[in-house]
């Protein structure tokens, strides 16, 4: 079923595409397309890792209200985590700034595909003991 | 068995006590009435005979149900989709995008490490209110990778009739 958004909704396939052509060499796949998570769209790829499941996220939020007459900025965000059992782990591995309308240009996917690189260089270095959280799931009954 | 239970047994043979302890100390992890609401929400899906997923479930794995289903398992509930301030009014059309929602009200301190979101110094002090009995397909639910909370997904968007105000809530 089609919607009408008021807002025109943006289009992050490109992005979304590029992202896969530099992952899949290191072993991760698309595990999940853009969607929005609470206000930032965000596309995220996992592989498996010995024992750790390894999730790279690629996130983009909008920080300002959006603008009359001026590309939309974004905050563009590169996340790795990893879960084994009960344990996890989550880290931001970097940042860049881009505006809707240089999305596709070459300087800043360069620079998007240093930062996943940069992840995925993350994830081969990460053990069981660098999963320093842990989920707490119900209540605890006597 | 966790370490606060253990402690919480050896202080006192009280059923109701050890229970309050343990809740309390299990709250220290978090802000308090956040971790208790993504509890009882638990215990809601579960004695509804709900499964939640674990996270790193593929959205493709997750159960495709109806909208009249979801809101039959969460009691009628609504769902949450959290936003920040400057992105008020812009799905107030709806959206056929894929969303992320939670069915738990998370204190705005909070929102950020239960979900497990990006922009971090940014909170989200605001939510629509959705309806699910008026969103066609709903995928879950499944527990927050790297966080704490429970959601489901709505791969289709939802449809301007499921806002239930025609505005966002404020978190107060």
């Amino acid at each position: 079923m089609a919607y009408t958004p008021m807002e025109e909704e943006p289009d992050f396939s490109n992005l979304q595409a590029c992202a896969a052509t530099w992952l899949t060499p290191q072993g991760y796949e698309l595990f999940s397309g853009f969607g929005n998570r609470h206000g930032s769209w965000e596309a995220t790829f996992s592989r498996q890792h010995g024992n750790i499941t390894e999730f790279i996220s690629l996130d983009l939020t909008s920080l300002s209200a959006p603008p009359v007459g001026r590309p939309l900025s974004y905050n563009v965000e590169v996340w790795i985590d990893a879960e084994q059992a009960d344990k996890f782990c989550r880290r931001m591995v970097g940042q860049l700034s881009v505006t809707d309308d240089h999305l596709n240009a070459q300087d800043f996917l360069q620079k998007l595909s240093a930062l996943l690189n940069t992840a995925a260089s993350v994830g081969n270095n990460l053990t069981s003991a660098d999963l320093d959280g842990t989920y707490s799931r119900g209540f605890m009954r006597p | 068995m966790p370490s606060h239970f253990l402690a919480c047994h050896a202080l006192t043979k009280c059923l109701l006590l050890r229970c309050y302890l343990c809740l309390r100390v299990a709250s220290n992890f978090m802000g308090c009435a956040s971790r208790l609401a993504i509890t009882l929400d638990e215990e809601m899906l579960h004695s509804s005979g709900t499964t939640i997923y674990p996270g790193i479930t593929a959205p493709s794995s997750l159960p495709k149900k109806t909208g009249a289903q979801v809101s039959k398992e969460l009691g009628g509930r609504l769902l949450l989709r959290y936003l920040l301030a400057t992105q008020i009014g812009i799905f107030y059309g709806g959206s056929n995008k894929l969303h992320f929602v939670t069915p738990t009200p998370i204190a705005p301190a909070d929102t950020v490490s239960i979900l497990a979101l990006p922009a971090p110094g940014t909170s989200r002090d605001f939510a629509m209110l959705l309806d699910p009995k008026q969103i066609p397909d709903i995928w879950g639910p499944r527990y927050v990778r790297a966080g704490q909370g429970v959601e489901y997904l709505l791969p289709s968007g939802f449809p301007q009739s499921a806002l239930v105000l025609p505005w966002e809530v404020q978190i107060v």
